[in-house]
């Protein structure tokens, strides 16, 4: 397995995605908040 | 509709159609056919798998859906980015260093050929139907509001969809799903955004979001534990990250997806685009149906959204009732006029209660509309869909939009069925073709030999669909039929790659036995009821897992 295939170079982009689902997640907890 | 909107549809649809068959026409072998070459680049496969999920029934059910239940759907959706990254680092390196064609041929090289088989045969089989629902499910609500004839419908998109998919094969279909994507987008914004000009002068977006968060459209998240609520927080993130990755991982129609990718990086990025922009996205559509919803605070609506509903209840011996309950709704519908006026100005909270009872009461009423519905369709033995949610974006966009747009927002309809579709019947052709035709031979095939039969059998599966959708309302709930076999086959199936991946000491035998066995208990369990067919999926996966690690335990003792 190569460089590019370990994924390991990868992982700064696997962590912003997982990361903008959890921000997607807290923005829904305050649209949820505010307009119930 | 008007003669603009039939040219508005017609000429996007047969563009679409024209343009991808003249495009990818002349494959000259079988990767070029079935992978598109291994051309395509992250934002073709992003598209192309966002396309191929979305069909018809995500752009007509999911408003409605936000309209009656408001904006929880999303949670459903919190586990595909976390299916996407476990794919980009378990499922797509193994995929990519084998160059298979077909995601059950790795099965082969890490088992045997009887479990690839099985794999491929439970595929096909739940596959296959479900693209006769992935034609029949719009084709029966346009011809419903439209009048259009049913058959000739369903003809038509199978016959519009087999052409390029035929013609083209894999490159057709992600060419022409990157044009349907951005009629989808158009067509939704611009639908969007017509609604909020529409509402009444001084209603502006916030205050539509205020109306809506008071009728209690506007609570996305709950995080209860309940497990008779299907949309929570953690049924997304633990349910959805399960049922992604058997559909993303496992399902031929999206692994054929991103096994078309020029490179390693591009699959991957294409992925990790599909997981950045799918919440957002369903947030988007379900917000349409939200402020759909707030156009109706100031618009009246009928008492159920299916015209047959209310044509047949007119004629029937409880059309005086049903008169009853439409005066009743429209009651409610006039107190909520002042309620919401005064809410508008100051935003109290005994305003806001008051408002949430008004609706309350105005869902009641529309319950009480489809038991007598029920009564009717139940007295005249004729098949009346109560549930009207498929129904609520249709009549909006019939009734409100302006000419020319009613042919978009029924050409962003039809683009999704067709995009679905599309790629289901060219993933059953490779199948057919790569796991089951191919390798049963016993001579090697020429290449354009190949291509030729992947054309037939992507041909035979397109008739057999179109076949499957012109029988489809012959039978009781087929819709959910099909959504059952899916849970049937579908934990099982996944069972198997888990297994592939994670346990490495099972064997080919030990899985082979294990998957049979495993999909007998789950038929007996769906014959006796034991569970929610949904939970069909995690029930299917533990069982193969388990019992093919125990038999091969036994197996290494002997």
């Amino acid at each position: 397995m190569d460089k590019n295939e370990s994924g390991r170079k990868w992982l700064p982009i696997y962590t912003l995605v997982l990361v903008m689902n959890l921000i997607y997640i807290i923005l829904f907890y305050f649209i949820t908040q505010a307009l119930n | 509709m008007q003669s603009i909107d039939w040219i508005v549809l017609g000429i996007t649809l047969l563009f679409i159609v024209l343009y991808g068959t003249w495009k990818t026409r002349g494959s000259k072998n079988v990767q070029d056919y079935l992978k598109g070459g291994n051309r395509a680049q992250w934002w073709t496969i992003g598209l192309s798998v966002m396309a191929t999920q979305a069909s018809a029934i995500t752009f007509l059910s999911t408003p409605g859906q936000a309209f009656h239940d408001g904006m929880g759907f999303v949670q459903f959706y919190f586990g595909l980015p976390i299916a996407m990254v476990v794919i980009c680092l378990v499922f797509i390196p193994l995929y990519h260093r084998l160059k298979v064609y077909t995601a059950y041929e790795f099965l082969e090289n890490r088992f045997d050929l009887k479990t690839r088989i099985l794999a491929a045969i439970l595929f096909l089989i739940s596959r296959g139907l479900a693209a006769g629902i992935t034609i029949f499910a719009p084709a029966i609500i346009l011809s419903a509001v439209l009048g259009w004839n049913l058959t000739l419908l369903n003809i038509i998109i199978g016959i519009l969809v087999i052409i390029y998919t035929v013609s083209g094969g894999t490159r057709a279909v992600s060419t022409t799903q990157k044009q349907q994507m951005a009629v989808i987008f158009a067509g939704m914004f611009i639908a969007f955004f017509l609604i909020i000009s529409y509402l009444p002068d001084g209603i502006t977006f916030s205050k539509a979001l205020d109306i809506a968060g008071a009728s209690g459209k506007m609570e996305v998240l709950d995080f209860s534990f309940d497990f008779e609520n299907r949309y929570t927080v953690w049924s997304g993130l633990i349910g959805g990250t399960f049922l992604m990755l058997s559909y993303f991982g496992t399902d031929q129609s999206q692994v054929q997806r991103y096994l078309s990718g020029r490179s390693i990086r591009e699959m991957r990025l294409g992925l990790l685009f599909n997981g950045l922009l799918k919440v957002p996205m369903q947030f988007f559509i379900l917000l349409v149906g939200v402020m759909v919803f707030v156009f109706f605070q100031f618009n009246e609506s009928p008492l159920n959204f299916n015209p047959i509903a209310g044509e047949s209840m007119a004629t029937s011996n409880l059309s005086e009732e049903y008169e009853n309950l439409r005066k009743k709704k429209n009651a409610i519908y006039e107190s909520k006029q002042d309620l919401i006026d005064a809410y508008i100005i100051s935003p109290e909270p005994e305003l806001k209660a008051r408002i949430a009872s008004a609706n309350a009461e105005e869902r009641e009423v529309r319950e009480e509309a489809k038991g007598l519905i029920t009564q009717v369709a139940e007295a005249t033995e004729t098949k009346i869909e109560t549930n009207d949610k498929d129904y609520v974006f249709i009549h909006f966009i019939l009734n409100y939009l302006p000419r020319g747009l009613i042919g978009l927002l029924l050409a962003v309809i039809l683009s999704a069925a067709m995009s679905s579709t599309a790629s289901e019947l060219n993933a059953l052709a490779s199948t057919t073709a790569m796991d089951l035709y191919r390798r049963g031979r016993k001579t090697e095939m020429s290449e354009m030999g190949m291509v030729r039969m992947s054309k037939w059998f992507t041909l035979a599966w397109g008739i057999l669909a179109i076949a499957i959708a012109c029988v489809a309302h012959l039978a009781d709930n087929l819709i959910q039929l099909v959504n059952i076999i899916g849970s049937i086959f579908y934990g099982n199936v996944l069972g198997i790659f888990l297994i592939a991946f994670f346990l490495k000491t099972v064997k080919g035998n030990a899985v082979f036995t294990g998957a049979l066995i495993t999909q007998v208990i789950v038929i007996i369990g769906w014959w006796w009821d034991w569970m929610p067919f949904l939970w069909l999926n995690f029930f299917g996966c533990f069982l193969v897992m388990s019992l093919a690690y125990i038999l091969q335990l036994s197996m290494n003792k002997k």
